[in-house]
């Protein structure tokens, strides 16, 4: 939801496969926003690596349960 | 600052002076060429973003009394930045070093952003940041408000004073009331820049006068409000009649109260009034909610500001001295009034920007004519600048009207013919046109145009020019074209002004 909202797409035309490159409006200002979205979502903080490894969906879900 | 200048950033220490010198000539022309070429392509206002302070400097503790000191280097930029857009017109620096004291600089910068996306600043930075750019933006659009209406009980003083009494409620120097206190020197404060001050609120008027007039630890006296409405009626209804009684629009004032019922209520009915809601738990930062708000900021402060606060104020008694007259025009008599017509010199300028800026309802065209495009017209021959001063027994209004006629050989024509709202009624306008047309009759003029342009607020003057004796030659919807030979225009001052003069 946060990144398909950040995104401005229906949650539908997000898979758990989609990455940076598969979908065009997920550029690095986007890249920038979902993860202060989750941030804020989940009050996390994430480490330097993680945010330049969660490149797509299923990497996001994995990096933001290991913080949980 | 890390993404404009690494050698100043990061490198400081180990670059030599040559370097650094020639990193501080790099910035100054890339903000010099940068400036100017924006203002080559167009007259739009230019914010700046100024560097920031440099938190950790690279010599630590020693920078501050090195003469070679990296963060002197960083406000040097800063003041030769400031006055490379005060040179070019219309263009300000905003404050990132203010923003940076605000959050503090280990929450400004988030460094991840920072090595991921060259993104320096936190999520706290940008919205202190956003905001700052907004008050310029309000200021450059003219949407400044210029009075501030408050609440007694729990905003002025800490307690019910119906309840509480004189003794009881909380204001002075120590713990609880010296949050009040210092809440109410924030309010004195804005009055000493010329926010007009009033007070709304459900008490008996009597109770809170006598805190006005008799509690030793009050910093605002009864003579600091412009209009008092303490009663039992609605705040809405109470808003209305202050606003109409002060003559400017409800979207000038700021109400500040306690009560999230009062807030809604206001905001609800009267969207065009800004709030600002005091805690009652936590009072300690009460004065902050003013100080923060920038609602009033504004880019020129003129000595006209200063005064406004005080002219108000001094009104209530002129409203007194008029129930006792029997008539309108006895009472102008009784006023002695004064005025003085004369052209705008370059110390005037400010004030006429500021006219063209906020004068909304007498103002024949609304056109908001920039610094710039008025300092330009000044020191060109073909057109006229005029600055009306008024006053009366009980004071001085200061500069409250101005008028460009555009000359074009033989032909006049009235471009900007406007007069602030709390000079109005008295007669001035007539006096302050027949004066403006004296002027330029001696420019061997033979024809005199004017126009009228509505403007959503000014409606009140659609038929000035038509008073005062100008043929309509056109009319379209929102434009109305007027046409007269000088030699037809018959125009005087009015009898009840004791002095007349036009310095020309």
């Amino acid at each position: 939801m946060v990144i398909s909202k950040i995104l401005h797409l229906s949650p539908e035309e997000i898979q758990n496969e989609s990455t940076s490159d598969s979908i065009e409006a997920w550029d690095s200002l986007s890249h920038m926003k979902i993860i202060l979205a989750l941030e804020e979502e989940f009050c996390i903080r994430f480490e330097d690596a993680q945010i330049g490894d969660m490149t797509s969906v299923s990497k996001i879900f994995s990096i933001v349960e290991s913080k949980l | 600052m890390p993404s404009f200048s690494e050698v100043l950033a990061y490198k400081f220490a180990s670059a030599s002076t040559d370097k650094i010198d020639f990193e501080i000539s790099r910035l100054r022309d890339y903000c010099t060429a940068t400036i100017r070429s924006l203002r080559s392509r167009t007259d739009a206002p230019i914010l700046w973003l100024s560097f920031e302070p440099i938190a950790w400097p690279s010599y630590g503790i020693f920078d501050s009394v090195s003469t070679h000191s990296q963060r002197d280097i960083i406000s040097y930029l800063n003041s030769f930045l400031s006055s490379e857009l005060n040179r070019a017109g219309n263009a300000w620096l905003v404050d990132t070093g203010i923003c940076l004291e605000r959050v503090g600089a280990s929450h400004f910068y988030d460094w991840r952003y920072w090595h991921l996306s060259r993104a320096p600043y936190s999520r706290k930075a940008c919205a202190e940041i956003a905001h700052e750019l907004l008050k310029h933006v309000r200021a450059l659009s003219g949407r400044v408000r210029k009075c501030l209406v408050l609440d007694c009980d729990n905003t002025l003083w800490g307690g019910v004073i119906g309840e509480d009494g004189l003794k009881g409620i909380k204001i002075g120097n120590s713990h609880p009331g010296i949050a009040y206190r210092e809440f109410q020197l924030a309010v004195l404060e804005l009055f000493s820049r010329g926010v007009i001050l009033c007070l709304c609120s459900k008490n008996n008027e009597c109770d809170v006068l006598e805190v006005l007039r008799h509690h030793t630890e009050m910093v605002l006296r009864e003579s600091h409000f412009s209009a008092i409405r303490v009663n039992w009626r609605d705040k809405v209804a109470n808003l209305r009649e202050i606003a109409s009684e002060l003559n400017i629009g409800l979207d000038s004032l700021v109400f500040v109260d306690d009560s999230d019922f009062e807030l809604s209520l206001v905001k609800q009915f009267l969207p065009d009034i800004a709030t600002l809601k005091v805690s009652r738990d936590s009072p300690f930062e009460n004065r902050l909610v003013l100080a923060q708000c920038g609602l009033f900021d504004t880019h020129s402060i003129t000595k006209e500001d200063g005064a406004r606060a005080k002219m108000y104020a001094s009104e209530a008694m002129r409203k007194q001295i008029s129930r006792q007259s029997t008539n309108l025009e006895e009472y102008l008599h009784t006023l002695e009034m004064r005025l003085c017509v004369a052209p705008v010199k370059q110390d005037d300028l400010d004030r006429a920007v500021q006219l063209c800026q906020r004068t909304n309802q007498f103002n024949l065209t609304c056109t908001r004519y920039t610094r710039d495009q008025l300092l330009s017209l000044l020191n060109s021959d073909n057109a006229l600048l005029l600055l009306l001063r008024l006053s009366d027994r009980f004071g001085d209004y200061g500069t409250v009207g101005f008028c460009m006629i555009k000359l074009d050989a033989m032909q006049a024509h009235v471009d900007t013919f406007l007069i602030s709202c709390r000079a109005l009624g008295r007669g001035a306008e007539s006096a302050f046109l027949a004066l403006s047309i004296e002027a330029v009759s001696r420019k061997n003029v033979r024809i005199v145009t004017a126009r009228y342009v509505q403007s959503g607020k000014n409606s009140q003057v659609k038929d000035f020019y038509t008073k005062h004796g100008f043929p309509t030659v056109s009319r379209r919807e929102e434009e109305v074209n007027y046409c007269i030979d000088l030699q037809a225009l018959r125009l005087s001052v009015p009898s009840h002004f004791k002095e007349a003069t036009l310095e020309y």
